[in-house]
């Protein structure tokens, strides 16, 4: 069985649309696309790297690979990784691409069926309804959030109504210079619940 | 919590027969007349409503988050749609032996 692992810049509020520029996801007139750069920071430069250089697999939602699609295959040099490795993309609509190592997959189905088979662990990066999807089917096995120290009040959510209610260890956590918050989480079985009253 | 001076935000609560407490219906009005005054402190705690009126106002000083470690997929939010753009600064972190963390913001510094 492999862990899926999903990866998040995020705000204090919770949102994770276009956080590296204004032109990555512009959906719904998002007014702050670019609101991680402010914020460099060796923490998340060094906490990014390890995840990079990771030998994995990919998942994407159709959105994030598109965005991708334009973007890696020009910066090789950065990120080697995405294009050499396997990437799954989630989509109803989109059968082919020009990207290598690309497969496209449907449905929940497909995403169980590839947790299943052997291969390395998978990573999912942006991609918000994918990861809807994901946690209402109890599909995640580790989250990576970092939070950024800011409110925008707008824009997609990594969290939404309709999640399987799922308790976590926190593994590890660590303060940038910045102020982001990097926090490592892992599936840990049912809610517990009790009252103080 | 029975001795000290609570102040209840409500357009419709009359009266409160819980000890030193006082009534405010227009809350960003009153809460930012407190706040200019002299006294201690003000803390607010839970209250969903409020807090976005507040953090909509600019009123919030400082934040202290407890993030339980779950996922719970319903519930009210503390943080809404609509909210301003608002940038913190983070004061500091502590990771707590159950999973929790507790994060301290303040308002982000006026950048020179």
């Amino acid at each position: 069985m492999r862990k899926i692992v999903v990866l998040e810049f995020m705000t204090l509020d919770g949102v994770m649309q276009a956080p590296g520029g204004p032109e990555e996801d512009p959906a719904e007139s998002f007014a702050f696309g670019g609101w991680q750069v402010p914020y460099s920071d060796p923490l998340v430069g060094e906490v990014t790297k390890k995840e990079l250089d990771a030998s994995v697999e990919y998942l994407l939602g159709r959105k994030t690979f598109e965005i991708w699609a334009g973007y890696w295959p020009k910066h090789a040099d950065i990120w080697p990784g995405i294009n050499d490795g396997k990437k799954y993309v989630l989509s109803s609509t989109m059968k082919q691409t020009d990207w290598k190592n690309t497969e496209f997959i449907e449905n929940v189905d497909d995403i169980r069926k590839l947790k299943e088979s052997d291969g390395p662990d998978i990573q999912v990066w942006g991609s918000s309804q994918l990861v809807h999807l994901l946690l209402e089917n109890d599909l995640v096995d580790e989250l990576r959030i970092m939070t950024y120290p800011l409110i925008v009040g707008e824009g997609k959510k990594v969290f939404a109504d309709g999640a399987m209610p799922a308790a976590l260890t926190l593994t590890k956590s660590s303060t940038g210079t910045s102020g982001v918050i990097v926090a490592w989480y892992k599936r840990a079985g049912d809610i517990k619940t009790g009252s103080f009253a | 919590m029975n001795r000290i001076q609570k102040y209840v935000c409500s357009t419709k609560l009359e009266k409160a027969d819980w000890n030193n407490t006082t009534i405010i219906k227009d809350a960003v009005t009153e809460v930012a007349k407190l706040k200019s005054e002299d006294g201690q402190d003000l803390f607010v705690f839970g209250s969903g409503e409020l807090s976005n009126s507040l953090i909509k106002a600019g009123l919030f000083d400082e934040y202290r988050l407890c993030i339980a470690p779950v996922i719970l997929g319903e519930g009210k939010r503390l943080f809404a749609e609509g909210l301003p753009h608002t940038e913190l600064s983070l004061i500091k972190l502590d990771q707590l032996k159950n999973g929790g963390v507790v994060l301290y913001y303040g308002k982000e510094q006026t950048k020179a």
